[in-house]
């Protein structure tokens, strides 16, 4: 009897251990279901941190590239931002990781309009002669070759055709640079581009702030901006927006963009705009040097240097090309966020944000 | 041994096997019940995770107002870029179609209140979920937190998800609700 007792107690024992183990393994996994959504939100909540944080950094500053990290008790995020070859937009990727969770987030930014991926922007054909030299490789503030992120040479709705001996060169969509070149890689062009809603057909929609903005900025003279209907009252050098609108087929036969002084050269920075409402004004002869972005409805003959960009939003240029001499033009990235800085308020603007 | 002795043993024991067979039916019923809780509670989440995953690229590299192309209290229609290759990239756009069948649909299950969940990517055929979704609600917010009934202006959705187990047990149903209003970014 003692010994069946004893056996009893036993089964009894191991028959409850058994059910408490299921009972408890049964428990475990709903724990685990609940830490394992959990976890789940927080590393899409530090992901998302990540990219708030390097969106903060390319708003603060437009050129921000670099990576960002950040730890915590339980958890961490990470995020990288770099400029997109052959565009406007720079791109995000951060990655938050909680427990045995992880999400990643990828937020495409357009630092500036999309119409500044190249070093000239025309919707009219181009033409390009003598030895101009268009370079669509990204130059720093030191006139220093940033690469592998720069844009392409020329963008147009129509056709382009490089004849003399004019160059082209900077960097295609695969982050490839190019030295310029008269047999130039043809991924360094676009022809017939399109661009949803049209190509702008004013220097307002270029810049992508409303219609009367940049003229009233001139207007007001902040930051030695200037508005004028005649040539001859456009002092040198530039500064801030510098508006010109001409009378119906007016030409501005511009001046040497380089100020020269007691031996000292002051160069012209800035928005430059040369247009009227018939979209028939014309910059003529550009010398010196520019850094900033230049919006004329017809551009004729480069023979200074342009560092930034040059759009033209005309339909029919009036002369033959658009350089024929020794002119260059130098994709910046670095000129056109500080001519859009300011008074433009150019913020960065999410284009997609993928999860 | 006394007879005295052995009869209180033997009741004893019997008392004590009774007690142990009424603490085993016990634990083992509420061990089914929470082994059913913790299944329906992971099928939740499995279609909650999927649910999160879609919407959330909801709209992706779409035109604004264009990203979500129908919409009804339990079915939706949207423009997202998944990632079809698993390479952590999106591929392309496609169209993400979720609706809720008729419980005679999933009549293969014992659950009379469950339906199936389809999800449809693009031109593929729909891919029943039959997970003992029970109701899958949506309903639609503007940019102002208002109701609507517009597609396109749609900012962000609130989900209503309940599912039971398929199979009963004493009954009855386990059963488990998420609701969550989400926002996709890109709308």
């Amino acid at each position: 009897m003692g010994k069946a007792a004893i056996i009893l107690v036993l089964g009894m024992a191991v028959a409850m251990s058994f059910l408490t183990m299921g009972a408890q393994e049964r428990r475990n996994e709903a724990v685990a279901n609940a830490c394992q959504a959990y976890n789940i939100n927080e590393a899409r909540n530090l992901a998302h941190s990540g990219a708030n944080v390097a969106l903060n950094n390319i708003t603060t500053n437009h050129s921000y590239q670099g990576s960002i990290s950040a730890t915590f008790a339980d958890g961490s995020y990470s995020a990288t931002c770099s400029k997109m070859p052959a565009s406007s937009n720079s791109k995000i990727v951060a990655a938050g990781a909680y427990g045995q969770a992880a999400h990643t987030v990828q937020v495409v930014v357009e630092v500036y309009p999309k119409y500044f991926k190249s070093a000239i922007t025309a919707k009219p054909h181009v033409n390009t002669l003598g030895t101009l030299k268009v370079d669509g490789r990204d130059y720093d503030q030191n006139e220093n070759i940033i690469p592998n992120q720069g844009g392409l040479a020329i963008l147009s709705t129509q056709a382009i055709t490089r004849g003399g001996s004019s160059k082209y060169g900077g960097t295609n969509s695969l982050g490839q640079d190019f030295a310029p070149s008269t047999s130039f890689d043809p991924s360094l062009i676009e022809e017939n581009a399109q661009f949803d809603g049209g190509f702008p057909s004013s220097p307002d929609a270029v810049v992508g702030v409303d219609d009367g903005t940049l003229k009233a900025i001139a207007q007001s003279g902040i930051g030695g901006s200037q508005y004028a209907t005649d040539p001859n009252d456009i002092h040198i050098p530039l500064r801030g927006v510098t508006y010109l609108e001409l009378p119906n087929n007016g030409t501005w036969n511009a001046p040497n963009f380089t100020y020269c002084h007691c031996g000292f050269d002051y160069n012209s920075f800035g928005v430059l705009v040369v247009h009227n409402a018939n979209g028939n004004a014309r910059l003529k002869n550009i010398r010196g040097n520019f850094y900033g972005v230049i919006i004329a409805d017809d551009v004729d003959k480069i023979h200074g240097k342009v560092t930034g960009n040059i759009t033209v939003i005309g339909d029919s240029p009036r002369g033959n090309c658009i350089g024929n001499g020794t002119g260059e033009v130098h994709y910046s990235s670095y000129f056109i966020m500080q001519a859009l800085s300011g008074q433009l308020n150019n913020s960065p603007k999410i284009v997609s944000w993928w999860e | 041994m006394a007879l005295a002795d052995i009869v209180g043993s033997a009741i004893v024991a019997g008392i004590l096997i009774l007690m142990m067979i009424g603490l085993t039916a016990s634990v083992s019923e509420s061990t089914t019940e929470q082994m059913l809780d913790v299944t329906t509670q992971q099928a939740l989440t499995t279609v909650k995770n999927m649910i999160e995953y879609d919407f959330h690229k909801m709209g992706f590299e779409s035109t604004p107002g264009t990203a979500i192309t129908a919409i009804g209290a339990h079915s939706i229609t949207f423009w997202a870029g998944i990632d079809t290759d698993g390479d952590g990239s999106p591929d392309g756009l496609n169209t993400i179609t979720y609706n809720l069948s008729s419980t005679s649909d999933a009549s293969s299950t014992p659950n009379p209140n469950d339906h199936f969940l389809y999800r449809t990517v693009g031109a593929a055929s729909p891919v029943a979920v039959s997970l003992g979704v029970t109701s899958f609600n949506l309903q639609y917010y503007d940019q102002y937190g208002n109701l609507t009934l517009n597609p396109a202006d749609v900012k962000s959705i609130h989900v209503g998800l309940t599912v039971q187990s398929t199979m009963p047990y004493d009954n009855r149903y386990s059963e488990a609700a998420w609701e969550k209003t989400i926002s996709p970014k890109n709308l």
